[in-house]
């Protein structure tokens, strides 16, 4: 389970993200959409605790990140959009890091099964340098998976992988979900998140203005189309979508109270 | 080259100068740059300019140098560039490419330009970098020069650099035409190159070995006119036809340098400057296919570039060495041990255990060689004699060295804080952890050194050839055995200085392998050390007056044991020091924002 409460991070004269709140519980999958510079990348980066975060309380698995982060830490994966890995180690290396740092045990079958499901076997002695950058996101991917973390952090997880690996990753996100993890994907493709998660985050200017399962927030806006919503919502349309109220709580996790977006 | 190429190149050639400057002038903007320019300046002004008095004698001895001795540096420069150019012709087979960049290779081959338009421009542009060249060059080997002297240095190594970037291009160029004349040609041209590089080079060593000789007869004498007298003496010798025929060519490109005089200099030019002229003419006409070995080099040195600003191997590892790791690492266990696995394979290939092997084995060959230099002579045993002193000096060189550049710990690490961050391990223990390999290699070094030159004094003391004078045995083993146990801290210590530098001054000490070129850079680096040194010899205070108290004390009743017992001691103020630096690198990195400290 992942908790997030009056979360807010400032570099200099620039809020990023300004007392954001929400939770993911286990087995759900959250969509985190937002324009380009709403703050969705800082969130996950404080949610992962590379950003220490100005304000506000982060829980992974019941552990306060702040205070219990190597507890925190164990149970969580963060798989970034540019995949940051070690020049000087093969793929194998990677693994076999993971494993020790994370304890895993079994971890050879394991790291063989994620080769396989991501399709990376055969190129255990390659070096990132020697591999397409989805394939390097591919081993992110097994690095973050291989230690079986109740909370998954995706940021833009399809981004450079061929239409079959996208297929298997959306299974992959999916199949984690339903064995107990909490999800968090952020992403601009709209149909994937319509796809795979269960409740959908709009994050502008680094405030909520829209959270509820994707019925909801439909019924809500009284549009069909996620495009539309998130168009209205983050174009300054959002209170005529919503209905004056940006907010949905869904599935018992509880909402914070955004401001309300400006009207049309 | 019409008007319109020549205005493209010139407006390539111009811009990229007038770029390449502002991006350095907009550096200065930095202060760490800035002080660092400055550093590096006063560095260079206070070890390149010798004192008033110091110049001033170092003319009176230089300037009772006679004419002579111009032509013998002419001639050891003929000699050396003759020696290059035969294994040049027998051994460089370059791919008959250009000097381009990926960016000029994509917009001029597409461009409509002839193709000779475009190697002519190749040729030319390098003119800026030799000019620059040819200056470090007259700065260096000026000596007594001055004046006329020095215009007239930098404009012979000028010309000496231009004919020979020329003369390569041309060889390249004609090499690769060998190719397209059918099979079998170039093996045969390449076995008759090397048999004639071969020939040179035994003419000229039978010439040199025959001067030799001819020296010893001839009297030498390292005054200005001896030298003088036996130049003249010698007169026969460097009339050979060796010098006269072969190192003709060699000698009229080296000749304005070398010129005595102004008369000299403009007579010695047209030659020389032919020699260039036949030269540029020789590349300017090739008709080889140049395009795809552009291309392919233009690639490659991108991605070195690349592979050098990312510290990311230039080569990559064969595949058999890929499973080659320092040591099996499981995955239950200390997750520190991970980390320091992780940073031995940063540093290379090899196992633990072979490593660990030559460490040792150096002192054991080190403690047999004076059994088998007993054998040879004392010649041999003062070689080994000698190497026995030698050995643990470099060793103390390289430990001084090791925890500065070695970066295998968190200044190298940090440009991946986003996925170091993300790890379940305490801060203090991450950074204990990373600072572990630098601690070993540089305390593997030192140890196997010291062992090598105790056991070198060991062995020769009892292989008996000789007396063994200068510091007795028992007191070099007593003050090895303090240095040993002194170093792991000081050493420590000097790890959490370089380490905090970085995590809390990453804009002055920026993390990862890149290296920033310059003046400025160097001169940020100088900054560095220098702070290193001082935090470290205010760090080592308590240690000397623990250490020194120990040893007043305890000189009478521990004898040569103080030196050791002193050490420790002095150790034990500088392990607490490491501690609480190893606290403080634990609260940098919780405190070290990738966001903002790594900047964009």
């Amino acid at each position: 389970m992942i908790e997030v409460e009056g979360l807010c991070k400032a570099y200099r004269d620039l809020t990023a993200v300004d007392g954001l709140s929400f939770t993911v519980g286990a087995g759900e999958v959250l969509g985190l959409v937002g324009p380009n510079g709403a703050g969705k990348t800082t969130t996950l980066r404080c949610l992962s605790g590379i950003l220490p975060p100005g304000a506000g309380t982060i829980r992974i698995a019941g552990h306060d990140l702040a205070k219990e982060p190597v507890e925190a830490k164990s149970a969580l994966a963060f798989m970034p959009d540019e995949p940051n890995l070690f020049p000087y180690l093969t793929v194998a290396d990677h693994l076999a890091l993971t494993a020790r740092l994370y304890g895993v045990a079994g971890a050879e079958a394991k790291g063989r099964a994620l080769l396989e499901e991501l399709e990376l076997a055969g190129k255990e002695d390659a070096l990132p340098q020697e591999l397409s950058r989805g394939m390097k996101q591919k081993l992110v991917i097994a690095c973050g998976l291989l230690h079986d973390p109740s909370a998954l952090v995706f940021d833009e997880p399809l981004t450079g992988i061929d239409p079959g690996g996208i297929r298997r990753m959306k299974q992959t996100i999916v199949r984690r979900a339903k064995a107990g993890a909490a999800v968090v994907v952020s992403s601009h493709l709209l149909p994937l998140v319509e796809e795979i998660c269960d409740r959908v985050l709009i994050l502008s200017r680094g405030r909520l203005a829209l959270l509820g399962s994707l019925d909801e927030i439909r019924a809500r806006a009284g549009e069909e189309s996620l495009e539309e919503i998130f168009l209205r919502v983050t174009e300054g349309g959002a209170a005529g979508a919503a209905g004056g109220s940006a907010a949905v709580s869904a599935g018992g996790a509880p909402a914070a109270e955004p401001s309300p977006p400006a009207a049309e | 080259m019409s008007s319109s190429s020549v205005g493209t190149f010139v407006f390539i050639s111009v811009r990229s100068l007038r770029n390449g400057a502002r991006l350095r002038l907009r550096r200065l903007k930095e202060s760490r740059y800035l002080v660092g320019l400055l550093v590096a300046l006063a560095y260079f002004g206070i070890v390149f300019s010798p004192s008033r008095g110091r110049r001033r004698a170092a003319r009176q001895v230089l300037g009772t140098l006679p004419p002579a001795f111009l032509d013998v540096q002419l001639l050891g420069f003929a000699l050396f560039l003759f020696a290059a150019f035969c294994l040049a012709w027998a051994f460089l087979w370059r791919p008959p490419a250009l000097s381009l960049t990926e960016g000029e290779v994509q917009f001029l081959f597409p461009a409509p330009l002839r193709r000779r338009a475009i190697l002519h421009f190749s040729l030319l542009r390098p003119q800026l970098r030799l000019l620059f060249t040819a200056a470090v060059f007259t700065y260096f080997g000026r000596g007594s020069r001055s004046g006329q002297g020095l215009v007239f240095l930098f404009a012979g190594s000028w010309i000496v650099l231009t004919a020979i970037q020329f003369h390569l291009q041309a060889m390249a160029f004609w090499k690769a035409g060998l190719e397209e004349r059918g099979r079998g040609v170039r093996p045969a041209v390449a076995a008759g190159l090397l048999l004639a590089a071969a020939a040179g080079l035994g003419a000229a060593v039978a010439w040199v070995w025959s001067g030799t000789a001819a020296v010893s007869d001839a009297g030498a004498a390292m005054t200005a006119q001896g030298l003088t007298g036996t130049w003249e003496r010698l007169e026969p010798w460097r009339s050979e036809p060796f010098p006269a025929i072969l190192l003709f060519p060699f000698r009229l490109l080296l000749a304005p340098a070398f010129a005595h005089g102004g008369r000299g200099f403009l007579l010695a030019l047209p030659g020389a400057l032919a020699l260039v002229a036949l030269n540029y003419v020789w590349a300017a006409a090739a008709s080889v296919s140049f395009e795809e070995a552009t291309l392919n080099a233009a690639q490659d040195r991108a991605r070195r570039r690349v592979a050098r600003g990312a510290g990311r191997p230039e080569s990559l590892p064969s595949r058999a060495r890929r499973s080659v790791v320092p040591f099996p690492l499981r995955a239950p266990g200390p997750p520190e041990m991970a980390i320091v696995w992780k940073n031995f394979l940063a540093a290379g290939r090899f196992r633990l255990s072979s490593a660990a092997g030559f460490l040792v084995l150096l002192p054991a060959a080190a403690f047999a060689a004076p059994f088998l230099a007993a054998r040879g002579g004392p010649e041999w045993m003062g070689a080994v004699r000698v190497s026995g002193i030698v050995v643990p000096a470099v060793a103390g060189m390289l430990a001084l060295s090791i925890p500065l550049g070695a970066r295998y710990d968190l200044r190298r690490d940090l440009a991946c804080a986003d996925v170091l961050k993300l790890w379940p391990l305490d801060p203090v223990r991450l950074a204990a952890a990373e600072m572990a390999v630098p601690l070993a290699m540089t305390l593997a070094v030192l140890v196997s050194g010291l062992a090598a030159g105790l056991a070198t004094r060991a062995g020769a003391i009892l292989a008996g050839a000789s007396r063994v004078d200068g510091v007795p045995l028992p007191l070099l083993a007593s003050a090895g055995a303090a240095v040993v146990l002194a170093s792991p801290a000081f050493v420590a210590a000097v790890l959490v200085l370089q380490n905090a530098a970085t995590l809390a001054f990453p804009a002055w000490f920026p993390p990862g392998e890149q290296r920033t070129a310059g003046l400025e850079a160097s001169g940020v680096r100088m900054l560095a050390f220098f702070a290193t040194f001082l935090a470290l010899s205010v760090a080592a205070i308590p240690a000397l007056l623990l250490g020194g108290l120990v040893v007043w004390a305890g000189k009478g009743p521990l004898g040569l044991l103080v030196w050791p017992v002193a050490a420790l001691s002095a150790s034990v103020p500088v392990w607490a020091e490491v501690w609480g630096g190893l606290h403080l690198l634990g609260a940098l990195f919780r405190r070290f924002d990738p966001a903002v400290d790594l900047g964009p």
